[in-house]
């Protein structure tokens, strides 16, 4: 074993990758199944009102009809907490396209043409549908996502601000944005007696087969949901409706029913980014050092159920300052509800928080890479607790050297190249780095090989195969002898794929059980593995209760140039780069695949992703990819993405911090912090608008 | 829904007859999007690409004449010598898989304000050839667009081909939009110069209810162009015509721009485009 | 109505078409070839990006009944044998794959690519 190279730190091409070329990776709709119907949602065409009648006679007298399921005849489901799980059962509407009606047919496109044959009529009340910083609605929400508190302050923000010599105050805004992950949700259901099978594209098959068990009344063990790939999730593929719908049209019709969103759908019932607004006061003295900042963040959620997002909480642990406050206010009104997306909260907060620090950093005439250095606290400036590691500094410091940031002259709108102004900014990043509880089996086999099962599941990130390599290098044998199962209920349970937590829990259990394998086999069976095998299955609630108290977060710094048509206002990123300290980077091409994807969909949130609200409507006037954007390759001329070689005792057994999010944490900040360092115009409304930058409002 | 086959032209001309109603798809690129997003069910397809005239070009006397059916890459990659304007605008449509099926053709039928093909073909004073068992006419391009989406084309006929004349001089197309490609133009903008009659052509897309010339400033600009020293152009000649282009415009306000910033872009789409041309003209 | 055509290889015989389904649903759902994915329904994304007669196309945006007769190659008749073609090898290699729903389309498209640039 001396010489066993580690798997851990490899760039392993992913697990899934020649399935994935070959076209015979199967994602959830494309499972063989007898005697399969489909099913086709009917979106709500009103905002805020009440069925008062569901004509279905033209829809069931399509040929290949078998029903068509609303609130008047779907099989009753029990409440599971979540209001948008609890589809088909009351007349009331809450808002556009919530899901009315639901068209089962043998075929997709008599689904399809029935759905739109059902005839609903509705009593409708007048609608409120759009987010103001003085909306009369708006309230303190009893605290904010995932269950944080809604307000903190340390020390006292209105004195600290009013003593302070050098003062920003700025309003930032962000719109609502939409997830879209390339594979629209999907779920094929098959009742088998009084078993519920399910393949379902989601981001938790835990999450998933509770939430069925409790809508339809049966014990978890009934309930089977298989998600052996899925097509990105990006947060909006926690469980949703869809996924439902289609267990009570497999009720209803007493066949296997296949439903798949169109992309279109998606943009009315998956979930989005709620639209922020926030305000941003720093005081600081001449030099940059902060000493009192305030973040109040304004959100909003549907009337269905409160989704606060914790768009504050992004500098509670971030940069020293003895007076400091944040604050969130929710308005509900009569709009989809809004969702996980992306960074939550940590994203649209650090556009705010990292623009501001700009200004700061203006304001002082202090470089913005030293006025961060110069903010950098000792220990969490709220919690008051210590780092287990911080090293925020050292990417600032890493990524000024590989980017060439030493010589940057601060001026604004000074640098030209032909019709263009170039301009350079940064943005610090922080992200949550969190394990939860997850369990694991193992299997060694008398012939050498090993299995490896956990209930984790594989989003795209490269999990499968992350989990693979800290198995091999628990088990101290070659990765080829390893074989990992994920993404089925029927293996021992994890914790969802969201907040980047995956690879720091599912990785404790897998190195748990592959320890506990290896002492089995040395101290029970004196070191070789009996003819029966060796089994062991873990979980790691005991581990997760004995850590100790640390402000536990990944760290980074993020640098872009870019450059600005001084004519058209157009802008175009010639270069992100990005420098990270997330723990031990298990491996380096899936981790470069997800630094770069998150940076990639930061520069989109930057330039072009704007989810456009028609409120007489009170609907999306985008929803498609052809007036929505979403950044690619294209787009963008050179993106580099490092990490620190980072060793932190005080994590979890792989070291890892999480990868998932931080690469799309304070992108945002750094793209508009170039725009204004090339202009000399501060963007504080994303995205950047071609005539917003020229200053050709209507 | 019928889906009709024509394998000639006459044939396609009298399926078209006998069923005003059909929809015509070549390349399918608006057509398909229509049917998958269900926006429409037309009772019948009347899919052109196996009528093998359309695929063609050639000469008809002074002019190209190109069929209907000629798809973007084809464009780009056979007649970009001859019509540059033309294969500039084809080069930002979409992606490959969009070029490779998407014709000129396609988009006169669509008459979208924001086709790309349209300012080209409206500064090279081309001719669109409509065809029908009663007969064919050929109507200027300019005259062809009668609002959004709409035009002059019979409900039994279909476009057959345009007819346009080999570039004589510089040409040039500019659009303006968040990103370089796989985006709906904010706005466009087509110069052509004809030096040897002295003459300008324009055309301005996604500004103004149908792609449009900017005829003002065409003849402002035929007049003001030093055809004979080839002299250097002086910028208050460009700022001038830049101007007149935006004043041709009848923009509005829309999720991709204002219509005070559309001009200001067309003015600076205009003025960009005449210094490029001017350029390639004196060297 | 009866479509014919021929699709990675083997002649093909698909009845019951809906004339304005597209070439990507008689694959997927029709044919038993879920490899070219349904993501945006109108050529923006390229996950559906198969042959037809050669030329790279979005197959969303193809009338089923224009493929009547034609030859079509989608990503799974890229690697007839089990080898993987070169493109396919170098995705893997370079980590060009995550979530791996666009993967099929991009997989036709730079094969499409490469084989322009090499002529």
């Amino acid at each position: 074993m001396g010489t066993l190279t580690r798997a851990v730190g490899q760039a392993h091409a992913r697990l899934d990758g020649p399935d994935k070329v070959r076209g015979a990776a199967r994602y959830s709709v494309e499972y063989p199944v007898e005697n399969v119907a489909y099913a086709w949602p009917v979106p709500s065409t009103v905002v805020k009102g009440r069925i008062t009648r569901v004509d279905t006679r033209a829809a069931l007298a399509e040929p290949g009809v078998l029903a068509v399921l609303s609130y008047e005849n779907a099989p009753r489901l029990t409440p599971a907490g979540d209001p948008e799980l609890f589809v088909l059962q009351e007349p009331a509407v809450a808002y556009r396209g919530q899901i009315v009606a639901l068209a089962v047919a043998g075929s997709l496109e008599a689904a399809r043409e029935a759905a739109g044959l059902v005839r609903l009529e509705y009593d409708t009340w007048p609608h409120d549908t759009v987010l103001t910083e003085n909306h009369p609605g708006l309230y303190q929400p009893s605290h904010v996502n995932p269950s944080l508190p809604t307000d903190t302050e340390i020390g006292n923000f209105d004195a600290g601000y009013a003593a302070a010599p050098v003062r920003v105050d700025a309003t930032y805004r962000t719109p609502a944005e939409h997830n879209n992950p390339m594979e629209p949700h999907a779920s094929t259901v098959q009742w088998q007696g009084d078993r519920l099978v399910v393949h379902d594209a989601n981001q938790g098959p835990g999450q998933v087969q509770a939430g069925l068990a409790t809508l339809f009344g049966l014990p978890p063990e009934r309930v089977r949901v298989i998600t052996e790939h899925v097509g990105g999730g990006f947060g909006c593929k926690t469980m949703r409706c869809c996924v439902v719908l289609a267990a009570l049209a497999a009720r209803h019709v007493d066949r296997p029913v296949r439903l798949a969103l169109t992309r279109q759908q998606m943009f009315g019932v998956v979930g989005y980014r709620t639209p922020t607004i926030q305000r941003i006061r720093l005081g600081a003295d001449p030099t940059g050092r902060l000493t009192a900042s305030c973040h109040d963040a304004i959100s909003q959620s549907s009337m269905l159920k409160e989704f606060a997002e914790q768009t504050a909480v992004y500098g509670r642990p971030l940069y020293a300052a003895p007076h400091r406050r944040t604050t969130h206010r929710l308005a509900r009104l009569d709009v989809p509800s809004p969702a996980w997306m992306r960074a939550p909260g940590q994203c649209p907060g650090s556009f705010a928080v990292e623009s501001a620090m700009d200004e700061l950093a203006v304001t002082c005439g202090v470089d913005p890479v030293e006025l961060r250095i110069r903010n950098e606290p000792a220990t969490d400036p709220e919690e008051g607790t210590p780092y287990s590691s911080r090293n925020l500094v050292a990417c600032l410091r890493e990524g000024a050297h590989r980017f060439g940031w030493a010589d940057r002259d601060r001026t604004p709108a000074v640098r030209r190249a032909g019709r263009c102004l170039l301009g350079t900014g940064v943005a610090g990043s922080i992200y949550p780095a969190r394990s939860l509880v997850s369990s694991a089996s193992a299997y060694a086999g008398p012939d050498g090989a090993f299995l490896v099962q956990i209930n984790a599941v594989d989003i795209g990130t490269g999990a499968r195969t992350a989990l693979w390599q800290i198995a091999a290098d628990e088990l101290g044998v070659p990765p080829d002898r390893v074989m990992i199962r994920v993404g089925d209920t029927g293996l021992p349970e994890a914790s969802l794929a969201g907040g980047s937590t995956g690879t720091a829990s599912w990785g404790w259990a897998v190195a748990k059980v592959c320890r506990e394998i290896r002492v089995q086999i040395d101290d029970v069976h004196g070191g070789s593995v009996p003819a029966g095998g060796v089994h062991a299955q873990v979980d790691t609630t005991a581990d997760i209760q004995a850590q100790q108290t640390f402000s536990r977060y990944a760290f980074g710094a993020q640098f872009a140039e870019v450059r600005v048509d001084v004519d058209t206002g157009e802008v175009r990123v010639d270069r992100l780069l990005g420098v990270f300290a997330a723990g031990r980077i298990v491996n380096a091409l899936t981790a470069r695949s997800q630094l770069i994807g998150g940076m990639t969909m930061g520069m989109s949130m930057a330039l072009l992703e704007e989810g456009l609200w028609d409120p007489r409507s009170g609907d999306w006037a985008n929803h498609d990819l052809a007036t929505y954007h979403v950044a690619g390759c294209a787009d963008i001329e050179q993106i580099e993405a490092y990490w620190l070689d980072e060793d932190d005792p005080h994590l979890n057994p792989a070291g890892v911090k999480g990868i998932g999010e931080i690469g799309i944490v304070g992108t945002a900040a750094a793209i508009t912090n170039a725009v204004y360092h090339a202009t000399g115009v501060r963007v504080r409304d994303l995205p950047v608008r071609l005539d917003r930058l020229l200053g050709h409002r209507a | 829904m019928e889906f009709l086959q024509p394998s000639t032209w006459d044939d396609a001309m009298a399926a078209k007859a006998a069923q005003p109603e059909a929809v015509p798809i070549a390349g399918g690129t608006d057509v398909m999007v229509e049917l998958n997003f269900d926006r429409r069910r037309p009772p019948a397809l009347l899919d052109l690409t196996r009528v093998a005239e359309l695929t063609q070009w050639g000469t008809d006397g002074p002019l190209l004449r190109v069929g209907a059916g000629v798809t973007s890459r084809r464009l780009i990659a056979e007649l970009g010598g001859r019509l540059p304007g033309l294969a500039m605008a084809s080069r930002t449509v979409g992606s490959p898989q969009i070029r490779n099926r998407g014709t000129v053709g396609g988009n006169l039928g669509s008459a979208s304000p924001a086709g790309d093909a349209h300012p080209p073909l409206l500064a090279s004073d081309a001719l669109v050839e409509l065809a029908s068992v009663r007969g064919v006419r050929r109507v200027p391009v300019a005259e062809f667009f009668t609002g959004p989406k709409r035009s002059v084309l019979a409900p039994d006929e279909l476009v057959a081909a345009f007819l346009v004349a080999p570039a004589g001089g510089p040409q040039q197309f500019a659009k303006v939009g968040t990103r370089n490609a796989m985006v709906i133009a904010v706005c466009s903008f087509a110069l052509a110069l004809h030096p040897a009659q002295r003459r300008v052509g324009t055309g301005i897309g996604s500004a103004a209810p149908t792609p449009r010339r900017a005829t003002a400033a065409e003849d402002f600009l035929a007049a003001a162009l030093p055809w004979d020293t080839r002299g250097r152009l002086p910028d208050s000649t460009a700022r001038e015509f830049g101007a007149l282009v935006a004043a041709a415009a009848a923009p509005i306000d829309d999720v991709r721009g204002t219509a005070a910033y559309r001009r200001h872009a067309l003015s600076v789409l205009a003025g960009r485009t005449l210094r490029w041309a001017w350029e390639a003209l004196c060297d | 109505m009866r479509l014919t055509c021929t699709v990675n290889g083997e002649p093909r015989e698909v009845d019951d078409v809906w004339p304005g389904e597209s070439l990507l649903y008689v694959l997927r759902e029709r044919c038993g070839l879920p490899g070219a994915k349904n993501a945006c329904e109108q050529g923006e994304c390229g996950s559906c990006t198969v042959y037809l007669d050669g030329v790279a196309v979005c197959a969303c945006l193809v009338a089923a009944g224009q493929a009547e007769g034609r030859v079509v190659v989608t990503v799974e008749g890229l690697a007839p044998g089990g080898e993987l073609d070169p493109v396919q090898r170098a995705f893997v290699q370079a980590g060009a794959v995550q979530c791996g729903f666009c993967t099929p389309g991009l997989i036709v498209a730079v094969h499409d690519l490469l084989a322009h640039v090499h002529s």
